[in-house]
């Protein structure tokens, strides 16, 4: 079975997140901003009425932010009942994306690619200084790299330092 | 069992849309008392039947038996075999209840005990005049060549029609039909629901009796691979040749149920039954019954016709007899003609919500953007407006679809008043108006609980026991009303009775023994905050705890609930006479009222249900007004000290501001103000001095706080969207909301900030508050700020000014040295300030406006002259006597940073027309001592210049702020006279006449009222309570000749 992958750039690294979780890129932005948040809640956005919670991915990553802003664009996800369907159609791992909109904050969009599933090959250990369960796989494209984020993973990690924030 | 899992939300989905409408028929039977509409039990009939049907498909025979036999007892009904007594709806009742129970835990239904149920109706069925029995028919097989094998062995998969059914079939020319279906094949291929397959059976006949056939499955495997049958027994006039293709089915599915062998039997017991109906009447009947049987073979010979001879034949019979008879009753179930429905989630709705709000939106950029361009673009401004209206009329359409009418909570209080009132062996009726109002859902759904409470209490407590209002001349049976009614875009709902009310003084001595209030709290309570202890927490009337209220928990949770609805509670109650309680209600829940307010300039939402009041503290009234207790800041707010968090630290903005300037700005202000205190050591004040504090004072629950902001921008209606899981854990804030202007502000949560503010024992700062600071009890006072173009401002209480005219100075007149204006044709005397005290002269030309202020209440026409005003103003005035002194001037006051002089009027006419004020010394009769008179006022300024006009007179004045004070007072000194303010706080003058008539020692006492309160009515009403005097503020003049007057008189005496 394939699968398209939508890839983005963190600085200069290639990353990849499965199309069929990507509701759209938005690019126009005005986010307000939440008060005692940690570092990578952006903020909030309202998105035709919706709000959605922004993320700074490279924050969540560790990544320094290429200093390029220009290129910057919203990936927004969809929530999990929008997903539900690809789950149960087994189109997709079971990925927990709750019932809010999120958007990950990134710093240039690339090209959308079919890999097969065998091209998705497990996760080196110490890969580019990245904790290796937010990463579900990496995928060869050419010279290029591009690690498939587990989505899952990544927003528990949000949800949890937001924890820790309030905590303090 | 997949298929199962998906059917069976739907199944308890509609069974219990149908026992929703299933009891309040029954109740509805059980009160129309012998007139059984027909109609209404066709309806039960037909809910409790399709539950039975559905029932059979997932195989929940407990729920299917209970229905069945509530069906039995319902044609027992029908065919006014029975009549629905108390009992019999009981019964009924409570079958309802145990087929509800079961329905809402359908897994556990099998093991739910029913017998109690069962035998209980069964009882009934057994007790009436003809038992329905149940016959158990088989299907007349086709390939069986016709030859009918009625097994009468118990096998589960039979049909059990009641012979009351039949003998209906066959009385309306139906024909009996076994049908099988199965699952597989014939629904779910073809995407039928089993719901639909019904609905479309009854719509052209009469579904009977089912059952599921498992005798094919043999185990979970089998289930999977083989296709389930369903069978089940249906009745219509249809022709066979037609039924298969009504239903959609393969003509093998469908056999004929041979009916002839009921037939006769039935006809003879129908017959009989007639026959005994019949003699037992007391008119005379020429023998109806043998007639009937020919006229029944008949109809069962034509097969597909209804039957109209047996009607009109007994259509005659109960024009002779008056006596309702079965057959009158309309048989075909019709279908009630509803508006087609479609079902839509609540979350698919407010999704549509929030994009008819972001249409709006968008509506109104589009309508800002193409503004400018309708002048030159023809054919825009049309399309434009016709948007705009489309777009609002949607948005209203969509949030009508959130909206539902309150009869769903309305309907299930008519059941439980019934039952609440057989326990208490209360007679009472409930009368409900106003069901079709329609609330926001959620609204209805909080409303439920507070409701139910409410009435509870009317059962119990309100009405009283029917011997007990006989004895009290009203009727044995009490009522109850229930009423829902729109005004002024909010929903009211009332709650009243006709019962013993609630009495003021025994919930008071209540409230007292349960420590919940002081006896000083409650001395200055009046009969309405006494009856609105109730709505304390913990509070609880009834002596004995019951079941049903009294559990210590009560009014108060009605409150908060309704509170929380964003709603208010209010009570009026007469003792003997009843109670209402009324609930007013918003529309929508989903809509909140909140103020927009703004810290660090981000914008956040405070709800308005969480807002108590506002309060502007002024740069130099901070020294005076905030303080620092034990490291946290409190505000004196009237006779409290109000614990106070500062929104940017709680929310940690306060980083970011810039405190090194301000510091250095508060420095300068502060030497401008002359402020007394020294205040570097308050952090507040390194920042917030060049401005105004704004302070929100917060309730929650029963403490209250007050929340420093930067700025309140205005009040906006928002829809309230849930938090983002990745906030929850952020305590400080309740939701979001989308603005006006398309931003994304986070509202926020009471409870939560003043956890983070950690502030606690919050009613404490009442104790620890300086109990005797005069000042801070003082009432802030309306003040009129003018001057002359000079330096100097002045001030007078607004409470003394009757009006202010503006004038050419041309209009003066002079005579000799004295200037006069013709004023609604008097010689008004005018006064220039500047003649009289030690102030700058003013330039006038003759062609300037001036400004007359003219008193109230004075004895000869005055007026001052000044050249304009320059604001009303209130504030609690710190005067100043000794600074700046001269006569005709009570002394000085800094009012918005400036210095103001507050002119003494009345020594100012007396300077200035010496001939009319010849000043009365207080004229002392035989004694030495000189006369004692209590002054109680709340104003200091008042009770400043009042004092000094009676010192000045020569009386001896003793000062209060309050009627408690001045009872105090009263108690432990003799005075001679009291002059008494009316508005006050903690105890008015109002109150302090009633007590001060009321001691026996002082109903003698002369008490002048001395007020603002200008008019006709009030001081009739003056006099009436007890006061000797009304006099108007503040002519001295008046005030002395009347204290003398009244002194004399009591002299007199």
């Amino acid at each position: 079975m394939s699968r398209q992958i939508t890839t983005f750039f963190l600085g200069n690294t290639l990353f990849g997140v499965d199309i069929l979780l990507v509701k759209e890129v938005y690019r126009h932005m005005t986010v307000n901003p939440i008060p005692n948040a940690p570092n990578h809640l952006l903020g909030l956005m309202n998105l035709r009425g919706r709000v959605v919670t922004v993320i700074d991915l490279n924050v969540c990553l560790n990544r320094l932010p290429e200093t390029n802003t220009g290129d910057r664009r919203l990936l927004i996800l969809k929530t999990r009942e929008e997903i539900k369907k690809y789950i149960n159609n087994n189109q997709l791992n079971d990925v927990f994306l709750g019932e809010d909109i999120v958007g990950f904050l990134i710093d240039k969009m690339d090209d959308v690619l079919t890999v097969e599933n065998e091209e998705i090959l497990p996760p080196p250990p110490n890969i580019a200084d990245l904790d290796e369960d937010i990463i579900e796989g990496i995928i060869k494209q050419g010279k290029r790299l591009v690690i498939l984020l587990d989505v899952t993973v990544v927003l528990e990690l949000v949800m949890n330092a937001a924890v820790e924030a309030e905590n303090q | 069992m997949s298929d199962y899992d998906e059917l069976l939300p739907v199944f308890i989905e509609e069974s219990q849309q149908h026992l929703q409408t299933i009891e309040p028929d029954i109740l509805a039977i059980e009160h129309s008392s012998g007139a059984v509409d027909s109609a209404t039990i066709n309806r039960i009939f037909r809910g409790v039947h399709s539950i039975k049907g559905a029932s059979g498909f997932f195989g929940l025979q407990n729920i299917g038996k209970l229905s069945h036999v509530i069906e039995n007892s319902l044609v027992l009904l029908r065919d006014g075999k029975t009549e629905p007594s108390s009992e019999f709806t009981d019964v009924l009742l409570k079958g309802v209840d145990a087929l509800r129970t079961m329905v809402d835990n359908v897994g556990e239904s099998e093991q739910f005990d029913i017998r109690n149920e069962l035998d209980l109706l069964q009882k009934l069925l057994d007790n009436a005049a003809c038992p329905p029995q149940t016959v158990i028919v088989s299907e007349m097989r086709t390939d069986n060549k016709g030859a009918k094998t009625e097994q009468k062995t118990e096998e589960p998969n039979k049909f059990h029609v009641s012979a009351g059914d039949i003998e209906h079939f066959i009385s309306e020319g139906l024909h009996l039909y076994a049908v099988k279906i199965f699952l597989d094949k014939d629904l779910r291929q073809k995407d039928r629901s089993p719901y639909e397959f019904i609905n479309n059976m009854e719509s052209f006949g009469y579904y009977v009796d089912s059952f599921l056939d498992i005798r094919s499955v043999t185990g979970l495997s089998d289930c999977l691979n083989n296709d389930l049958a369903f069978d089940f027994l249906f009745a219509t006039t249809l022709s066979p040749d037609l039924v298969p293709e009504g239903l959609e089915l393969p003509e093998d599915r469908v056999s004929v149920i041979d009916l002839d062998e009921f037939r006769e039997e039935l006809q003879a017991e129908k017959a009989a039954a007639l026959e005994s109906q019949i003699s037992n009447l007391k008119s005379q009947i020429s023998a109806p019954g043998p007639e009937s049987e020919p006229d029944r073979d008949k109809t069962s010979d034509a097969s597909s016709q209804i039957d109209d001879p047996p009607r009109s034949e007994t259509a005659a019979l109960s024009n002779k007899t008056d006596e309702p008879d079965k057959t009158d009753i309309p048989v075909i179930p019709r279908e009630v003609q509803t508006e087609e429905k479609i079902r839509v989630g609540v979350n698919f709705l407010n999704e549509l919500v929030n994009l008819a709000g972001e249409l709006v939106l968008g509506r109104n950029q589009l309508m800002q953007a193409a503004l400018p361009l309708v002048r030159n673009t023809p054919g825009l401004n049309p399309v434009l407006q016709h948007i705009s209206r489309v777009t609002s009329e949607m948005q209203e359409k969509i949030m009508q679809m959130r909206m539902q009418t309150i009869s769903v909570i309305f309907v299930k209080f008519h059941r439980f008043v019934r039952t609440l009132a057989k326990n208490y062996n209360k007679e009472i009726k409930l009368v409900t108006s106003g069901e079709d109002v329609e609330l926001d859902k959620s609204i209805i759904e909080g409303l439920s609980d507070p409701l139910t409470h409410l009435i509870r209490n009317s059962v119990d407590h309100g009405i009283e026991l029917p011997e007990e209002r006989e004895k009290a001349g009203k009727p044995r049976y009490g009522t109850i009303e229930l009423k829902a009614y729109h005004q002024g875009g909010q929903v009211h709902l009332v709650v009243s009775d006709d019962g013993k009310g609630v009495d003021g003084k025994f919930v008071a001595q209540k409230a007292l023994d349960k420590g919940l209030v002081r006896q000083d709290q409650l001395d200055s309570m009046n009969e309405k905050e006494r009856v609105r202890l109730i709505f304390r927490p913990g509070f609880s009337t009834v002596e004995k705890v019951t079941d049903l209220s009294g559990r210590g928990v009560g009014m108060d949770v009605v409150r908060t609930n309704i509170e929380h609805l964003g709603g208010t509670v209010n009570i009026v109650t007469k003792v003997g006479k009843g109670t209402t309680i009324k609930l007013v209600l918003p529309l929508t829940l989903a809509i909140v009222s909140g103020l927009l307010i703004k810290a660090h300039n981000q914008c956040f939402i405070l709800p308005e249900v969480d807002i108590d009041e506002l309060v502007r503290v002024k740069p130099d009234e901070i020294a005076t007004r905030i303080d620092v207790l034990q490291d946290s800041k409190v505000l004196r707010l009237r006779d409290m000290l109000l614990p106070l968090v500062d929104l940017n630290q709680i929310l940690g903005l306060e980083g970011k501001r810039s405190q090194a300037s301000g510091g250095q700005e508060q420095e300068s202000q502060g030497a401008k103000a002359n402020l007394k205190r020294e205040n570097s050591q308050s952090p507040i004040l390194k920042f917030q001095s060049e401005k105004p504090l704004r302070i929100l004072v917060i309730k929650h629950g029963i403490s209250r706080f007050g929340l420093i902001v930067d700025s309140i921008e205005s009040t906006e209606e928002i829809v309230v969207k849930p938090l983002p899981r990745y906030l929850k854990k952020m305590k400080c804030f309740s939701g979001v909301c989308i603005l006006g202007n398309g931003e994304v502000s986070l509202i926020l949560d009471v409870a939560g900030i003043l956890k983070k503010a950690a502030i606690r024992h919050l009613d404490e700062t009442k104790e620890v508050m300086k109990p005797k600071e005069t000042v801070l009890e003082a009432e802030a006072q309306t003040l009129l700020l003018f001057d002359n173009n000079t330096q100097e401002r002045f001030a007078l209480p607004l409470e003394l000014i009757s009006r202010i005219e503006r004038v050419p100075a041309s209009k003066i007149e002079r005579i000799k040295d004295k200037q006069f204006l013709q004023y609604q044709n008097k010689k008004l005397r005018l006064i220039f300030l500047e003649n009289y005290l030690p102030v700058c002269k003013p330039e006038r030309s003759s062609e300037d406006i001036i400004g007359i202020i003219v008193p109230k209440q004075t004895k000869h026409p005055l007026g001052i002259v000044m050249n304009r005003v320059i604001n009303t103003l209130n504030a609690v005035v710190d005067l100043d006597t000794t600074a700046i002194m001269a006569p005709g001037l009570f002394g000085s006051a800094v009012l918005d940073g400036k210095i103001t002089l507050f002119p003494d009027i009345y020594r100012i006419f007396e300077l200035a027309a010496p001939e009319w004020y010849k000043t009365e010394k207080a004229i002392r009769t035989n004694s030495d001592r000189k006369y004692r008179v209590l002054l109680v006022d709340d104003t200091p300024f008042f009770r400043m210049v009042e004092s000094e006009y009676l010192t000045s007179a020569g009386y001896e004045v003793i000062q209060a702020e309050n009627g408690k004070k001045a009872m105090q007072i009263l108690e432990e000194e003799s005075v001679d006279a009291v002059i008494l303010d009316i508005v006050m706080p903690k105890m008015d003058g109002w109150k302090t006449i009633r007590a001060i008539r009321a001691d026996d020692q002082l109903k003698r006492l002369p008490v002048m009222a001395v007020t603002s309160l200008d008019s006709e009515g009030l001081s009739q009403e003056g006099l009436k309570a007890g006061f000797t005097e009304w006099e108007l503020k503040l002519d001295k003049i008046r005030l002395i000749e009347k204290l003398s007057a009244m002194l004399n008189a009591s002299v007199n005496d």
